[in-house]
């Protein structure tokens, strides 16, 4: 067990270089540049004597390999630098805004999963009856249905029938709970449909495979219920899959709730990538690829530990 | 009376059960005032129909037969005779596309077929125990050993966590698995085949059931592992005074264990009665052919196996009359009109027309010529094939836990065949045959040792010349169904090596597959068809055509005929007997079965976890045995003849192969051999020559 955390360990620390590299070479190679951007953007006119000066500031004149040993020697005692706009360290930028996010990607991952597994089990179960259609067809319509227009549409539902609309500011826990909680419903509803849809299919496939499994057959000969041989026998082995897929979904969500954010205006680390990205705010672009980067490899991790938990064979 | 009373019957059981343990007391079903002299279970005219693409495929055409108190049956049949179907279909385990469409099982005046599925809740696990035939895939991997015997346990009696696991303790220690207190805690994974299929036997027997259904519990296992769950099984059985049906397909396995068989072909029967009675004096020509058909390590070696020609019919489209009918080398008209089960001279029921006739002995199975002893290949020839002191180590790791170990899969084997030459090397599954067959094949790369084929060093050759080299030396392997792709015809399959090697292309590949197609006994225009639409046979001799398209010298056969039904592989080793004559051929045969090896070998090798322990001409192996492995194996080898088996005894047969990952120190089988000493647990022996051309990997083979 230790040998294989200290292994995952060393690929995660390898596998991190390798997505810094990356990412500052591939921000240095795009078009654009945080200067000319902040300075003449609004077409005001300025010298390109201040420009140059902004540049030597901001440390955009080195040469690349010294510019890469800086953010990597930051990197090492975990100083991501400063946002090359704004001028707060990327780390308070990033954590202002990573709690929204982590909320409603945590309470869509809840949703989904409580309608994925219901709806999983029964269309198994059900395999080619009426029901079976009904879910796959629910599934299918929160698999191709595009998040921001879902999120629209259900804007527009509530607007028109109870008069209901998003705060247009971020209401805090400690101030208004329900008010908090009622901001994150609807992006949590919206993800949490296509996160539903993704885990029922794989559970749905996962576990018919399973009960064609000889030790289903060996549960039912000992006379069990079939309500048991499906809980104890099946269920837990047709989890697996479907575990895999919800973590890395749910990974995925963390970078994937830019349209969301943007639809139910909410101020998450998704907004901050976008915003970062039209600004060329280049030490922030790289804050947030990592901090994806991390979190995909963590929730991974997290699901192999869970593996280990529920199969025995692999522990 | 009303016999079932599941509250009252439940509270007797509980309470006496302890002492029943023990004991051994009759069951009390008979305390209830069922008749003893009815049968515990009949079957009347059962019917089942599977829905399949082909349309309505009927699996079980009217199926007849009783199971007595403490009687042991077989329901003995090829693949697709229906013989599961009827064990599931009693349990209640058919598959969704499947569909009881008439009969009866009446189970102690109440009939299986018909009952709610909380009454079949109840007597599954109670009353009718069962055992499946892989015990690799029939316990749940995520929950541990104790768990799954105790559940029927809690779920039958009421036990509560307590009693059940002191009981299944009891269970554990009863099947034979030692330190039984430990291991209750542990997972399938962590056990061997043959300790996993005693787990199953504990928990189909946990509630001492009337009845135990054994459904091939042992076609998975090795042969010495085997025989050892079988005594355990129907000792066990014996002791409970329950009734046990066992289906196989292993002729042995009836002889040994059965008092009375059913013999199933095509999903009808085809005779049945008194297991002595069919055996000696078999009165359907099905069970006459199925007899002489498997070979035999107590007959004379014939230069061609006997067999029965053809295969058996499609279900969808079995003929009115009799199904064997097309198949029988004595059909006459009668054959074609519906024929029942009529009581024969012996006592015993036949569906054969021409039952009479074979009783007063005008009729003989077979008679064709099997031809004299077959002559050993020359051996003053150079070899074409030799293999020094081969040595293939795996590096593994058992989980994340476990460090790496070693793992010595073939650790120094040296071999060697000559042109025409076939031998055989038999070993239990885990020995290395696989393994090496593979290094020679060169499909793996040895970590030392040397192969030369043909007089080229193969070890490490590569690119054109490991091309030119695989042109000498073809593969057939043990799956008919897994080493053909799917999306290729019968043509493409055995015309790729020709074209890889830029032998043959176009209409004369077309051609040469013809031919080939011919060679292996199959018609050449089945170059079109389709994998999917061939038999298991009919697949084998496709990859026999194919791995003789490119002339080879040596071919390496790895299990190829031990998927095979009895009928068909022998079919398939007179193929390959005739074969290896017309072309000079050498074979190195990889099996697990010494009697089919007995039939095919000139030398025949014995490997025992990664080493040769016995090498010797076969006719002086099988007469001469003399390494104690050797011995063991050919004693746990059962023949299909009733008196022989019953009077064997089975006191030699002990113990599992050891775990590679945890080989013992010296010789690998002196746990497992009874006259192994200390100085065999010191170091392993080397193989030394005791006669001619009879060498033996043992310090005491003489004591």
């Amino acid at each position: 067990m230790t040998r294989y955390i200290l292994s995952s360990f060393g690929q995660f620390l390898l596998t991190l270089v390798g997505v810094a590299i990356l990412i500052f070479l591939l921000l240095r190679v795009a078009p654009g540049d945080v200067v000319e951007v902040k300075m003449r953007s609004g077409g005001a006119v300025v010298s390109a004597d201040t420009i140059a000066r902004e540049r030597t500031r901001l440390g955009l004149d080195k040469p690349l390999p010294n510019q890469f040993v800086d953010w990597m020697s930051g990197l090492s005692h975990f100083d991501l630098g400063k946002s090359m706009w704004t001028e707060r360290p990327v780390v308070e930028e990033i954590s202002t805004r990573i709690g929204i996010t982590l909320e409603v990607a945590v309470l869509a991952l809840v949703i989904g999963l409580a309608v994925a597994l219901p709806l999983g089990i029964a269309s198994a179960l059900s395999n080619g009856s009426w029901l079976d259609q009904a879910i796959r067809v629910f599934s299918v319509a929160g698999l191709s249905a595009p998040p921001f227009w879902l999120g629209m549409l259900l804007l527009l539902a509530l607007l028109l029938s109870i008069g209901w609309q998003p705060p247009i500011k971020t209401i805090s826990w400690s101030e208004n709970p329900i008010g908090h909680l009622s901001q994150l419903i609807c992006p949590a509803l919206v993800v949490g449909w296509r996160l539903s849809a993704t885990i029922a299919r794989m559970l749905r496939s996962s576990l018919l495979d399973v009960l064609n499994e000889d030790y289903v057959r060996t549960a039912r000969s000992k006379g069990l219920p079939e309500r048991l041989v499906i809980i104890r026998h099946a269920l837990g082995n047709a989890l697996l899959p479907a575990i895999t897929v919800a973590g890395l979904e749910f990974a995925f969500l963390l970078g994937g709730l830019v349209v969301t954010e943007q639809v139910f205006n909410l101020n998450g680390v998704g907004r901050l990538l976008v915003q970062a990205v039209g600004q060329s705010d280049f030490t922030l672009i790289q804050g947030l690829v990592l901090m994806f980067a991390v979190f995909f490899m963590v929730v991974n991790f997290a699901v192999d530990l869970l593996y280990a938990v529920l199969d025995p064979r692999l522990r | 009376m009303p016999v079932w009373m599941p509250q009252t019957y439940i509270g007797i059981q509980k309470s006496t059960c302890k002492i029943l343990f023990l004991g051994f007391r009759v069951p009390e079903a008979r305390e209830a005032g069922l008749s003893l002299d009815e049968p515990l279970l009949a079957i009347k005219n059962l019917k089942v129909e599977f829905a399949s693409e082909r349309g309505i495929v009927r699996a079980l055409d009217g199926v007849d037969f009783e199971i007595g108190r403490s009687e042991i049956v077989a329901v003995v049949g090829e693949s697709g005779s229906g013989k599961s179907v009827t064990a599931l279909s009693l349990m209640g385990l058919l598959p969704r596309t499947a569909r009881v469409t008439a009969g009866q099982a009446v189970f102690e005046g109440r009939d299986l077929l018909k009952m709610s599925s909380a009454d079949l809740c109840a007597t599954r696990g109670r009353d009718i125990g069962m055992i499946f035939q892989d015990p690799m895939t029939s316990l749940n991997p995520t929950l541990t050993i104790g768990f799954q015997i105790g559940e029927t346990l809690r779920e039958h009696l009421g036990f509560g966590p307590a009693e059940s696991r002191a009981r299944t303790l009891e269970l554990l220690k009863w099947v034979g698995i030692p330190d039984a207190e430990s291991r209750l805690d542990q997972y399938p994974h962590q056990f061997s085949g043959g300790m996993r299929q005693r787990v199953m036997i504990a928990i189909g027997l946990a509630c001492q059931p009337k009845l135990l259904i054994a459904d091939e519990p042992t076609t998975a296992l090795d042969v010495t592992v085997q025989a050892q769950i079988l005594d355990l099984m129907s000792g066990l059985v014996r002791k409970l005074g329950a009734s046990l049906l066992i289906i196989t397909h292993n002729l042995g396995v009836v002889a040994r264990y059965a008092d009375r068989v059913v013999v199933m072909y095509s999903g009808r029967i085809a005779e049945r009665g008194e297991a002595s009675a069919v055996f000696n004096n078999p009165r359907h020509f099905y069970t006459a052919g199925l007899l002489n058909s498997a070979p035999r390590l107590d007959a004379p070696v014939q230069d061609r196996l006997e067999t029965i020609e053809g295969q058996p019919p499609d279900p969808a489209n079995r003929p009115e009359g009799c199904a064997f009918a097309p198949r029988c080398p004595h059909k006459i008209a009668a054959c074609t009109q519906k024929l029942s089960l009529l009581p024969t001279d012996k006592g015993t029921l036949s569906a054969c027309a021409r039952q009479e006739e074979i009783a007063a002995g005008h009729l003989h199975w077979g008679g064709k010529a099997q031809g004299a002893e077959p002559t050993l290949a020359k051996q003053d020839e150079p070899a074409i094939l030799t293999v020094d002191n081969l040595v293939k180590h795996y590096m593994v790791s058992a989980g994340w836990r476990s460090p790496m170990r070693i793992v010595k899969a073939v650790d120094g084997v040296s071999l060697s065949i000559k042109p025409g030459q076939t031998i055989g090397l038999v070993g239990e599954s885990g020995c290395g045959k696989s393994t090496l067959g593979r290094m020679i094949l060169r499909l793996d790369d040895p970590t030392s040792g040397r192969i030369m084929i043909g007089g080229h060093d193969a070890t490490h050759a590569k690119g054109d010349d490991l091309r030119q080299l695989r042109r000498l030396f073809q593969v057939v392997f043990q799956d008919p169904y897994a080493s053909l792709n799917p999306r290729k015809t019968i043509g493409e399959a055995i015309g790729e090596p020709m074209r890889v090697h830029g032998i043959a292309k176009g209409a004369k590949a077309n051609q040469r597959v013809a031919e080939l197609l011919n060679q292996v006994g199959l018609r050449p225009e089945m170059a079109d068809r389709f994998p999917h639409q061939m038999s298991g046979g009919q697949r084998q001799r496709i990859g026999i055509a194919r791995a003789l398209a490119m002339q080879p010298k040596l071919i390496i056969c790895d299990e190829a005929v031990s998927a095979l039904d009895v009928s068909i592989q022998a079919q398939v080793v007179n193929l390959l007997t005739e074969l290896k004559r017309s072309m000079n051929l050498s074979y190195l045969f990889i099996a697990h079965d010494l009697a089919v090896v007995r039939h095919i070998a000139d030398e025949v090798l014995v490997m025992y976890l990664g080493r040769i322990v016995e090498r010797a001409p076969r006719d002086r192996l099988y007469a001469q045995p003399q390494h104690p492995y050797t011995r063991m194996l050919l004693a746990a080898a059962p023949s299909p003849d009733p008196q022989r088996e019953k009077a064997r005894s089975q006191a030699a047969l002990v113990g599992e192969p050891p775990s590679p990952f945890a080989p013992p120190p010296g010789c690998a089988f002196a746990p497992r051999c009874p006259l192994a000493n200390e100085e065999c647990r010191r170091a392993p022996p080397v193989l030394r020559q005791t006669g001619p051309d009879h060498h033996v990997a043992c310090l005491r083979s003489e004591a």
